[in-house]
């Protein structure tokens, strides 16, 4: 696979006044790749996509894409949203479209269609009209994604979008991320705890702890991880003997 | 029917129109920005902008200059101000309001006794009176809400956007510095506006009050922005007709009234609404 790169990142270095958030951090991201972003909380991973995204600004070091690259974005604490909030389903997954859009800020029929069909792919659709206030957790982040997915970016970044998902809709979820990524070559960046459920579909693992300490794939983390365990080492075991049989 | 004569009578004069022109324009204005404060919880701004307000006229009256434009003037600048204390110093939203409304109002009323008070009645500027209604203030009134309606219906989706949520708004490409500058300068002025009608005290609920009496039965943002609008719409006027049979201040009658149609509609939700 020889993909361009969409995403360089050098020395990069993220301080919340005198502390530092993220340091030194450098790797690169080429289209198509899927990366699963770990480390335990606290770790920065929410600050470096936050610095990515231009959310941040950084102290020191670069972030360069090529000109044109759009990118969707799922923020972490969804579930923090106002209950409520006056705005249903459609708005709120309209919005992906027109906050990007110039004046006048008005949906063609095309676009239209595209919202209906996220909402379908993520079988919320008959959520439609209700108000986001009013779902359950799990369907305000199905929500958000479709909100994030809607205006087709060429790169998705999400900030731990499955931890209010049950088990049945986690797999579909990793299923549709997967499609996106295989079908319609969507970068993707996935900010996780659940390396377990993420493995079978990302190429890449970005494991880091304020440093970057481990960049490649998910057997080479396995091996890595033996010498050093990470806290989730159980669940990798049983992964990687999954693998191996 | 008595009351239908008083009311023919009253509509008879001058004052009675120019008071509804002035209501209904200020009505429509502050519901349109209503639910952008009340969502993003500084709601409270324009209480404290309307006790700025206060110290403007202060200024005005004694400089004796048209009252209502100095303190358009004043009352923006510091909208943009607490904005930006907001942002910059480790200051909360309603820290930085409370503060700003306490040292206006200790201003405004320093001022109004050193002058050993003014001729014209500044309890009318408190609580709103529409007999003080002169046709310089409609015009004023419907120039202004025309530019703030105008203005929120043009940015309605990266209001609604940055409303909802701001990094994300960012992420779209969305000045968030910008809007809430612009949001900040309609604030002002739509305080100011209201002021002879509602009253410097009472203006800041003309902007809370629609916007939460729609949110107890809608469901979706903009739905909310349009009954919130026609509602006010129909209690400014109802409040104002009421103000003068009942010879109440104009701006007490109507804030009276949202409270009761609040009432209403939360008890309706509550108890006569099969699901909650
Ligand atoms: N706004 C802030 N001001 C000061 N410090 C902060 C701020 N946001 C985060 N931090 C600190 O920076 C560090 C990294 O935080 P960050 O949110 O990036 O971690 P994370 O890896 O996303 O954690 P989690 O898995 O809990 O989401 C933490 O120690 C946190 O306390
Ligand atoms: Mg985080």
């Amino acid at each position: 696979m020889s993909h361009e790169q969409i995403l360089d990142i050098r020395n990069l270095t993220v301080k919340y006044h005198t502390f530092t958030a993220v340091s030194n951090v450098s790797f690169s991201v080429n289209e198509q790749d899927f990366i699963a972003i770990i480390g335990a909380n606290g770790s920065g991973k929410t600050t470096l996509i936050k610095t990515v995204l231009g959310l941040l600004n950084a102290q020191e070091g670069t972030i360069v894409t090529p000109t044109g690259v759009t990118v969707g974005y799922l923020p972490q604490h969804t579930m923090s949203l106002d209950r409520f909030f006056p705005a249903t389903v459609d708005e709120v997954v309209g919005m992906g479209l027109l906050a990007k859009k110039r004046f006048p800020k008005i949906l063609s029929k095309q676009e239209k269609q595209n919202i209906e069909d996220v909402l379908h792919m993520l079988n919320i659709q008959h959520l439609t009209h209700k108000r986001i206030g009013a779902l359950s957790g799990g369907q305000q982040q199905r929500v958000l994604l479709a909100r994030a997915l809607v205006s087709n970016p060429d790169v998705l970044i999400l900030d731990e979008p499955t931890s209010a998902l049950d088990h049945n809709m986690r797999k579909q979820f990793f299923d549709i991320l997967s499609h996106l990524n295989t079908s319609h070559g969507v970068t993707i960046l996935l900010v996780t705890h659940d390396i377990a459920s993420a493995s079978d579909y990302i190429n890449r693992v970005i494991y880091m702890d304020q440093k970057l300490l481990f960049d490649g794939t998910f057997s080479a983390f396995c091996e890595d991880q033996k010498l050093s365990p990470f806290i989730h080492t159980h669940s990798l075991r049983h992964k990687k003997m999954g693998d191996e049989s | 029917m008595n009351i239908i004569q008083e009311l023919m009578a009253a509509f008879s004069y001058g004052f009675m129109w120019r008071a509804l022109f002035v209501g209904v324009s200020v009505a429509i204005s502050s519901s349109f920005i209503g639910p952008y404060l009340v969502l993003k919880r500084f709601s409270m701004i324009g209480h404290g902008l309307s006790h700025v307000a206060f110290a403007g006229i202060a200024v005005g009256l004694l400089f004796r200059t048209a009252p209502l434009i100095f303190s358009m003037v004043i009352v923006v600048s510091v909208s943009v101000f607490i904005l930006k204390l907001n942002e910059t110093a480790k200051l909360h939203g309603d820290a930085a309001i409370g503060l700003t409304a306490a040292v206006a109002m200790a201003f405004g009323t320093v001022l109004a006794s050193v002058a050993g008070g003014f001729n014209v009645d500044l309890f009318s500027f408190l609580f709103g009176s529409i007999l003080t209604i002169q046709r310089i203030d409609v015009y004023l009134s419907i120039t202004f809400s025309i530019v703030v309606i105008a203005v929120v219906t043009t940015l309605y989706h990266d209001l609604f956007s940055m409303t909802f949520e701001e990094d994300f708004a960012k992420v779209s490409g969305i000045n968030t510095k910008r809007l809430n500058t612009i949001l900040a300068v309609l604030v002002g002025v739509t305080v100011v506006i209201g002021i002879r009608a509602m009253g410097t005290l009472l203006i800041s609920s003309l902007i809370i009050f629609p916007t939460i009496i729609a949110m107890q039965f809608t469901k979706g943002f903009k739905t909310t922005i349009v009954i919130a609008a026609v509602s006010s719409v129909f209690i400014v006027i109802f409040g104002l007709m009421g103000s003068y049979l009942l010879d109440w201040p104009s701006g007490s009658t109507i804030v009276l009234l949202n409270g009761v149609v609040f009432l209403g509609v939360y008890l309706y939700n509550r108890i006569l609404r099969p699901q909650g």
